[in-house]
């Protein structure tokens, strides 16, 4: 009996050729959208689960109100171990890269500034289980400057030769010795390396003298025994770290992530490497099930269509003794077959259009390489098979055999007819997925426009923070400023797109309050054209002497507008006001100017205070204001002066709004996924919508021709045509506009700064949906106000 | 006795009329019969078949069908009855297209579980039968009216059913391929078969052994000969 439902099938495929093609083109272009969504979200909900005890791992982290800080002292590991016994071990990783620009590592010529250097204590691998190519894993990182490379940074310094017990020199001082070779990290690690170092080789020495509450640039991973609970072990740490004095506003509050946790649900401070969020994975699978819906609209809709065609089938088959349960047999095999014939198509296509998914997704998935992927998404595809095979079964085997034979069937129509309501539903799904593209494309537009009170056009930002180098940065700069192509220049301490907070500043009334703090040379406010609204001249006048030690520098400060409403002073009552910032000497200085707000962190965050100081030492950047558009030349120029001056310290440079936009991209990726995914759900509703529009225009045919005999205009036949299908355009709005407007507004509301959802967004989405209905219905609708009338009677 | 029809009536509601499509029907028809019914177009002759049929309700009277009162039935038992003791045969024949003369013909037994030894050797016999060996792998579009409704007769067959109901079988034929089909169903007879037919004819009307007229749903006796 399956060999002729299955003969059946194939024969019904080809009879109905139109019908088959559309849900097979339909379910195709979906199953290859839900395949990609489908492993990038597996990939997603995999990280950090290939460590063997990946349940028992953990992340320490500082972790108070909703904040976290992730990197945290040295000292604290001693401490856990030495007093808690539920803790089974302990690792520390320091990134190096953290604490001071690019670091040089060559191999006789071969000489890469790109590395992700990692320290790490000797258990490293006894608690990340990283396979290794060579090396004993209880060995390999215990002694002083040994070194663990991946397999690329291997291949990359020593080709195919054995790398282990060669040596690698680190900023032309360090000789590193090669003890192991750890194979390709996988992508769903949280956090990456291209050098494994042991902790011995530390380039500050005895790193675990350094005091409980300092030198928070550590991170902590602790693996507690089976079995132990974490929340007690939490109390515990807790109990341990009581009291520790930090040098900024945080409690010392400390919790644990479960490292398969990290990729997810962490977006703390200082995070290793930037995080995924479960909301993009719940955005994904969301428009994965209403692509999927949408392609199972058009397979049940195109069952509809030819319902009327079918329904003679089943009432000959009934009469000749089929029965109900038969006839459904016989219908999901016919959707079982579409769909698995999508489903091989959509396989090889997605071999075909895989560089492109990954250069969208950034992720790059083999499919083959996962014998349950396939097992589990074809079982998926047979689930969808089955339901959208049932519905069409279920009405269309009701029909009762009589009606059939009295062909009473073709005058009344069919109970089965839910087009209408299924073709709403995918207008609905439309307009919501170009409302939201809308929306996310126009945050990203106003992020990029923004007036962020600062100029970051044709600004340079160099990597300045070398040891080597403290001495001749004020030469560098002024060799700069005196080219004419460059308009201006400025030292500081960090990058002003991006400054974190977590500074405390004492006020003159002996309030607390939390700040943003850098440090600056006067020509901050020229180079990034930020409004001084007071005390310019004295600004002006700030001299900057890097041979007056710490102790003695005398502290002023500048700060802008938000300060002021925090101290709840003018602007000029501001000047002269003495305030603290805890870290540095700790002396009382004077504000001596006031600036504009302008936007120093992304802007998911409000502006916030912001206090300026002119403290040398902190020094990281030389930003660099460009004059001309001719950067090639002008880069050539800061590149010549690098090198005279800094010699081969690595020139490691970006450009201000690059970094603006790193902010973003994430934001940038999905408005681009989001894009792509309407784009798809629109083309496979317009597939669907053109089927229906052939069996609506072929129902209407004598219709039209006796019209036409009556003498309508072509227009006025089109017009007939394509009414019924605009009602349900307009509809499918109606209900969208709100639902749309709710969930975009949500959306936005991750946004401190953000556009206003206004109503032409939902015109425009609207006007989108119904252009694409119209052109296409329009063409068979055309084709049909066209014909020759007397043909279309003659057939009757 | 193979069935009876006491009082039978079916109507639709039509604007809060109710139409009659058969009004106070008594019928009896002895296992081996040869029964044609003739009438108007619109008298409800097709209705009455698919009463008999068991294809459709009707809404008063009694219906015996063997030992089973038809009117008592639950849909699925109805339905059980008419596939093991009823074959049909329609105007247009209505085979399925996608099918060919063989798989045709060996429908009707995979929907009643034969084994498949069997199915073959009750298509094979069938296409003997009917002279249609050498059609068995076309598709029913190939076919000529005629032989189309050779087939349809030979599945309406194949079962070995009591009784075959036929509407206006030769509707759509000439009158060569009309006599050949009810030479067939009077040879059918002969073996044991009971028929009821539809016809407009009055020559086929007369290969049967009673005519039956209809006309507004109701019989009517007519003293002709
Ligand atoms: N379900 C129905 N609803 C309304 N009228 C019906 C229905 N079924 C049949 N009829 C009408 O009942 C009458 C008898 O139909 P039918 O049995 O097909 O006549 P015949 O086969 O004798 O030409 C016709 O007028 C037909 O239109
Ligand atoms: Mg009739």
């Amino acid at each position: 009996m399956l060999k002729n439902h299955f003969k059946s099938a194939f024969r019904n495929l080809i009879k109905y050729k139109v019908g088959s093609t559309i849900n097979v083109a339909g379910l195709t272009v979906a199953l290859l959208t839900t395949f990609v969504i489908y492993s990038w979200v597996k990939h997603e909900l995999s990280y950090d689960s290939m460590h063997e005890d990946s349940d028992q791992v953990y992340r320490l982290v500082i972790d108070q109100d909703d904040e976290q800080l992730i990197s945290l002292s040295p000292a604290i590991k001693t401490r856990l171990l030495d007093n808690i016994p539920e803790i089974e071990n302990s690792v520390r990783l320091f990134k190096a890269s953290v604490v001071g620009g690019k670091t040089k590592v060559a191999h006789e010529n071969k000489v890469f500034t790109n590395n992700e250097i990692v320290y790490t204590d000797e258990n490293f691998f006894s608690i990340f289980s990283f396979p290794l190519v060579y090396g004993d894993k209880n060995e390999i990182l215990k002694k002083p400057n040994a070194v663990v490379l991946t397999e690329e940074t291997a291949e990359k310094y020593f080709g195919s030769e054995d790398p282990v017990g060669k040596t690698l020199m680190v900023s032309n001082k360090n000789l590193l010795e090669v003890t192991g070779v750890v194979e390709s990290l996988p992508s769903n690690s949280h956090f990456h390396f291209d050098m494994l170092v042991s902790m011995k080789s530390h380039p500050w020495g005895n790193i675990d003298r350094t005091g409980l509450g300092s030198g928070y640039v550590y991170y902590n991973y602790i693996k507690i025994y089976k079995d132990s609970s974490p929340a007690s072990i939490i109390e515990k740490i807790n109990e341990q770290l009581a009291g520790i004095e930090l040098s900024w506003d945080w409690d010392p509050m400390f919790g644990l992530q479960p490292i398969k946790d990290i990729h997810l649900h962490s977006d703390g401070w200082g995070e290793f490497e930037a995080n995924g969020s479960m909301t993009f994975v719940y955005v994904f699978v969301s428009i994965g099930f209403l692509v999927l819906l949408i392609a199972a609209i058009n397979y049940i809709n195109m069952a509809a269509a030819y319902s009327l065609k079918r329904s003679k089938e089943i009432g000959i088959r009934k009469t000749i003794g089929a029965e109900r349960k038969q006839l459904i047999v016989g219908f999901l095999v016919e959707s079982l077959v579409v769909v698995l014939t999508a489903f091989i198509l959509a396989l090889f296509i997605n071999e075909l259009v895989k560089p492109a998914v990954h250069y969208i997704t950034g992720t790059s998935i083999n499919i083959w390489n996962n014998e349950y992927w396939i097992a589990q998404v074809f079982l998926c595809t047979l689930v969808l098979g089955v339901i959208i095979g049932f519905f069409p079964a279920l009405f269309l085997t009701r029909v009762s055999p009589s009606s059939l034979i009295t062909s009473k069937f073709t005058k009344t129509g069919t109970r089965f007819d839910f087009k209408n309501l299924l073709l709403t539903i995918q207008f609905c799904i439309s307009i919501f997925l170009i409302i939201g593209t809308i929306v996310v494309y126009n945050q990203m537009q106003y992020m990029q426009n923004k007036k962020l009170g600062y100029d970051k056009e044709q600004v340079f930002v160099l990597h300045t923070g070398y040891e080597n180098l403290k001495n001749k940065t004020e030469l560098l700069k002024q060799t700069l400023v005196g080219d004419s192509k460059i308009v201006n220049a400025s030292l500081l301490s960090q990058i002003p797109s991006n400054i974190s907070t977590g500074e405390g500043v004492n006020l003159p009334d002996g309030n607390r309050i939390e700040v943003s703090f850098m440090s600056v040379d006067k020509d901050f406010f020229r180079t990034l054209s930020v409004d001084i609204i007071e005390g310019e001249e004295r600004i002006g006048q700030v001299k900057i002497d890097p041979d007056i030690s710490e102790e003695n520098r005398k502290n002023q400060f500048v700060v802008n507008r938000s300060f002021l409403s925090k101290m709840e002073v003018n602007a000029e009552d501001a000047i002269n006001k003495n305030i603290v910032i805890r870290h540095g000497n700790m002396q009382p200085g004077p504000i001596i100017g006031v600036i504009d707000d302008f936007h120093f962190q992304s802007l998911h965050n409000p502006i916030g205070p912001l206090v300026l100081e002119f403290t040398p030492h902190n020094f990281q950047h030389l930003l660099v204001k460009l004059n001309t558009d001719d950067i090639k030349a002008t880069m050539g120029f800061i590149e010549n002066t690098w090198k005279n001056i800094a010699g081969d310290l690595p020139f490691d440079y970006q450009f201000l709004d690059e970094t603006y936009n790193a902010l973003y991209k994430e934001e940038t990726k999905v408005s681009y996924l989001i894009l792509t995914l309407s784009i798809i759900s629109i083309v496979i509703g317009s597939i669907g919508l053109f089927g229906l529009s052939l069996f609506f225009v072929e129902r209407k045919t004598k219709e039209i021709g006796i019209r036409k005999v009556m003498g309508a205009s072509v227009l006025k036949i089109f017009t007939i045509l394509t009414k019924s299908f605009t009602k349900w355009v307009l509809i499918a709005n109606i209900i969208t506009w709100p639902i749309g407007y709710y969930i975009m507004s949500r959306w936005l509301e991750n946004f401190a700064y953000k556009t206003t959802l206004s109503w032409w967004i939902f015109a425009l989405a609207g006007a989108i949906a119904m252009a694409i209905a119209l052109v296409t219905v329009s063409w068979q609708s055309f084709r049909a106000a066209i014909a020759n009338p007397v043909e279309s009677l003659r057939n009757e | 006795m193979l069935l009876q029809l006491n009082n039978i009536f079916k109507w639709v509601n039509s604007g809060g009329q109710r139409i009659f499509l058969l009004k106070d029907l008594n019928l009896e028809v002895e296992e081996g019969e040869f029964i044609s019914v003739m009438g108007p177009s619109g008298s409800g002759k097709s209705t009455l078949l698919n009463v008999i049929g068991m294809l459709d309700n009707f809404d008063e009277g009694e219906y015996h069908f063997l030992d089973e009162s038809v009117h008592n039935l639950k849909e699925k038992h109805r339905a059980n009855l008419y596939k093991e003791y009823i074959g049909f045969v329609f105007q247009s024949y209505h085979l399925l297209d996608e099918l060919t003369v063989k798989e045709n013909l060996e429908m009707p037994l995979l929907y009643k579980k034969y084994k498949s030894s069997e199915r073959k050797a009750m298509v094979a016999d069938m296409l003997d039968r009917f002279n249609i060996v050498g059609k068995k792998d076309l598709f029913p579009a190939q076919l000529s009216g005629g032989q189309q409704q050779l087939v349809g007769v030979a599945r309406a067959l194949i079962a070995n059913p009591k009784l075959i109901l036929a509407d206006e079988p030769t509707g759509n034929l000439n009158s060569t391929q009309s006599k050949e089909i009810m030479e067939l169903f009077k040879q059918l007879n002969q073996e044991g078969v009971t028929i009821v037919q539809v016809t407009h004819s009055k020559k086929n009307a007369a290969y049967g052994s009673r005519i039956i007229n209809l006309l507004d749903g109701r019989r009517i006796i007519q003293n002709v000969t």
